[in-house]
């Protein structure tokens, strides 16, 4: 197996960071950190949510010039298992979710067998549920964290009523084919939650990466519903680098229903893409950019059946000016609304570059038990791309509903691209999801 | 240079020849069937032995509630077991088992078993509820099982509300007074109060700025469906059949991955770094690493003053040089802007203000250059 690769160079001092893996070390390291709920006797699960998902994917792979064959099996599995009896804790679970592959044929990295975890946690609750902890690898979500992954604790309290606070420590997991987070991770959040819709809080979070400080951020975040009786929704997030004493993202979002049918919403964002580098990378030392970002969304019911999402947004960084507007149009039709049909564009405009879409699909229930989807997508590129201007791209995905927990799906995919001049994928899916009662009781 | 164009749908044939997709499709697909037919059996209850029992016929004999489920008035909780045992069926049923007529309880008579356990969602106290009641079960059990069972008989939400006033609770979200677990049964009311109009479109900035709120509800599998950060497959190849949804890499991502990067590289950094692009960029023979290496930049790329200078695109566009370029001591920047070096300083305006000179001494990587 061979789990989450890739890595930023971390110091440069490195000549070359080691790939830092999932699999053998953070595999280890779950099993250690989960060995105390495996240890205890009596911890038995009874309902257990569970998904899987087979699939099977052939594709021609072009790279430089060259087609190459890979048709890969893919095995995903999560389960959530509740209900454990364990003295002391309450409402127990373990969450584990994970995915496995076999590339027979030739495949991209030369790795026949992959593998990770995408989380694999257990989690229980503390003095009469004041005290939230998860142990194991886990999301990041609110706050400084942008979603960041990690092995480690996570311990939730909520001493005082709408004022809690959360604090982390672990090491981050680097994502397969992505940015290497560091070796070691402390997060805390405080936070007020008066009711179900507004909340504020103030984190921090310092990511070290062999001593040295790859992120250390400060974040205030708020979402707040100032008025009951206006469906008025004002959520803002401002993440501050105190290496570099700058403001490394912010935005500011106001959502407003005016009608059951009618919302419509603003924002505006600023970015520092420099700082999303490691701040130990070499790269960090040659830019101070920010970009900048201004618009609106509406949302539409224009009747029961007929909905218009479309949005604009002005962009505004060092080379200029841009622009970014889509809109999309989606009908349902048939027996309770499970049919749709739809057509979306959107325009992109860049100094320099730039690209227009036009899309359309259909979702159809052909029979109580049959599927069929079909989506084609045209881009029309302002400069060339690899000597094109145009690519075009067709699916058709045809489904049956095997049990009420089962489907299966075969779809093909066709296209014309400037890096293909015809290409064809096909794909075969099995999934399952529902809710497996472990065990019973005699009287 | 650019690389020629490539594929042609004659060679499709390649991506496993028809048979092997044919077999590949049979083996999962008889594999995957070879399973619904055990597994359900084996481990639903509701395909395994029932207890056949009516409530109707034990009311119109006038069996109290209270002569089967006495443990029922003095719990405090639903953890318990409050279904009658064996025992209790044979105090006056005693004659159907000495007859051998298992039948007449067991749905399953050679397979007997027991009551399934209820899975218990809520926190709610009999004992509080039995003597306000005056024992009048119905008050609350409107529907009770009986031997065909086509529907839920667990009272409904409304009933709780109609005596107790939720309102407050509600509105603030204080939901775990009663219910155990909303992640696993969210409740429509909450999901239609929370979820309207472009949800899914904010849901990103929302989270992020009230992420308590979210785990209310949501476990974090059902963020990793989409977000997951070891990335398995694109969500886009994993829900191929969800045309309606928005996808960020829907169709041809890879001809316009470029555009969409400059266009707010932020987004792309948050979940790609440097090995993402690298390792693709490499199979292409688009990096120095590459077997045979060509460089995509244009021929005066790295003169100073020339109309496509790397230098003004690496002062507003920094993660994309680092996408390839960041090798640390060895990265190519170096070789030129070290100190002494031809390219000058690198640094914006502005740095020795916030990066004091005797940073150089504690920070390692400042030593790549300040040698």
């Amino acid at each position: 197996m061979s789990p989450s690769s890739g890595g930023d160079r971390g110091a440069p001092t490195r000549s070359r960071a080691p790939t830092r893996t999932c699999g053998a070390a953070g595999l280890t390291t779950l099993l250690t950190l989960l060995a105390p709920l495996a240890l205890a006797p009596r911890a038995r699960a009874e309902t257990i949510d569970a998904t899987s998902t087979t699939l099977l994917v052939g594709r021609a792979d072009p790279r430089d010039g060259v087609i190459h064959t890979a048709v890969p099996v893919f095995e995903l599995v999560s389960l959530r298992a509740t209900e454990f009896r364990l003295r002391g804790l309450d409402d127990l679970a373990v969450v584990i979710s994970g995915w496995g592959a076999v590339v027979p044929g030739d495949p991209v990295d030369g790795k026949h067998g992959l593998g990770d975890l995408d989380l694999a946690f257990a989690e229980g609750k503390l003095l009469r549920r004041r005290i939230v902890l998860r142990l194991g690898r886990q999301l990041l979500i609110g706050g400084a964290g942008r979603n960041l992954a990690f092995d480690g604790l996570s311990a939730t309290a909520m001493p005082v009523r709408f004022v809690g606070l959360t604090a982390q420590a672990g090491v981050p997991v680097t994502p397969r084919f992505g940015v290497h987070r560091g070796d070691a991770l402390v997060a805390a959040r405080a936070f007020f939650k008066p009711a179900f819709d507004s909340e504020a809080g103030v984190s921090f979070l310092q990511v070290l990466d062999h001593g040295e400080i790859a992120r250390r951020d400060l974040a205030i975040d708020a979402r707040l519903v100032p008025s009951a009786r206006v469906a008025l929704a004002v959520s803002g997030f401002v993440l501050f680098s105190l290496p570099e004493q700058r403001l490394a993202e912010g935005n500011l979002t106001a959502t407003w229903q005016l009608a059951a049918r009618f919302e419509v919403s603003g924002d505006y964002r600023r970015t520092a893409p420099d700082l999303f580098l490691p701040r130990n990378s070499i790269f960090s030392v040659f830019s101070q950019e920010t970009r900048d970002e201004a618009g609106g969304w509406i949302y539409w019911r224009l009747v029961p059946r007929l909905k218009l999402q479309g949005g604009y947004h002005v962009i505004v960084d060092p080379s200029g000016t841009g622009q970014d507007g889509s809109a999309k149009l989606t009908l349902t039709f048939g027996p309770e609304g499970q049919d749709s049909a739809g057509l979306e564009s959107r325009r992109l405009t860049l100094p320099q570059t730039g690209y227009t879409l036009g899309r359309a699909f259909a979702l159809l229930r052909l029979a109580p038990r049959i599927l069929a989807s079909l989506d084609a997508s045209a881009f029309f590129f302002d400069a060339d791309v690899n000597g094109e201007r145009q690519s075009f791209v067709g699916a058709a995905n045809l489904g049956y509903d095997l049990r009420a927990d089962w489907r299966a799906v075969a779809g093909v995919i066709g296209s014309v691209t400037p890096f293909a001049e015809q290409r064809l994928e096909a794909m075969v899916r099995l999934c399952y999801q529902g809710t497996i009662r472990v065990r019973q009781v005699t009287p | 240079m650019k690389p020629s164009r490539m594929g042609e749908l004659g060679k499709i044939g390649k991506i496993g020849s028809p048979g092997l997709l044919v077999v590949a499709t049979l083996a999962v697909f008889t594999a995957g069937c070879a399973q619904l037919g055990g597994r359900d059996e084996e481990q639903h209850p509701r395909e395994v032995d029932q207890i056949r029992f009516s409530h109707a016929t034990h009311a119109r004999a006038k069996v109290d509630c209270l002569a089967c489920h006495e443990e029922i008035y003095d719990a405090k909780t639903l953890e318990g077991r409050f279904l009658p045992p064996e025992s209790k069926c044979l105090e006056c049923h005693k004659d159907k088992k000495t007859q051998g007529n298992c039948g007449f309880c067991h749905s399953d008579p050679a397979h007997p078993a027991s009551y399934p356990r209820p899975e218990r969602t809520l926190r709610m106290s009999h004992a509080d509820h039995i003597e306000r009641v005056k024992e009048d079960c119905t008050r609350c059990h409107q529907k009770l099982p009986e031997l065909a069972r086509t529907e839920s008989t667990v009272p409904p939400m409304s009933t709780c509300t109609s005596c107790h006033e939720h309102a407050t609770e509600f509105a603030a979200g204080q939901c775990r007074g009663c219910h155990v677990d909303l992640r696993r049964f969210p409740l429509r009311p909450v999901s239609v109060f929370s979820h309207q109009g472009d949800f899914v479109h904010q849901h990103g900035p929302m989270a992020r700025s009230a992420g308590e709120g979210c785990a209310e509800c949501h476990d974090q599998t059902f963020c990793a469906d989409c977000h997951a950060r070891t990335v398995a497959l694109p969500v886009e190849t994993k829900f191929p059949e969800r045309v309606n949804a928005d996808f960020i890499h829907r169709a041809d991502y890879v001809s316009r991955h470029a555009i969409e990067a400059r266009a707010d590289e932020g987004m792309c950094r948050r979940c790609h770094g440097q090995s993402f692009c690298e390792d693709c960029h490499r199979i292409q023979n688009l990096t120095p690493d590459a077997l045979n290496p060509r460089s995509p930049h244009p021929r005066d790329f790295s003169f100073p003053g020339s109309i496509n200078s790397h230098g003004p695109l690496a002062r507003r566009d920094i993660a994309a040089c680092a996408a390839c370029h960041d090798q640390g001591a060895r990265s190519i920047c170096i070789d030129c802007h070290k100190v002494g070096g031809v390219g000058g300083d690198p640094h914006p305006p502005g740095w020795v203000t916030q990066h004091p000179r005797d940073e150089i001494d504690r920070v390692p990587m400042c030593a790549s250059c300040h040698l």
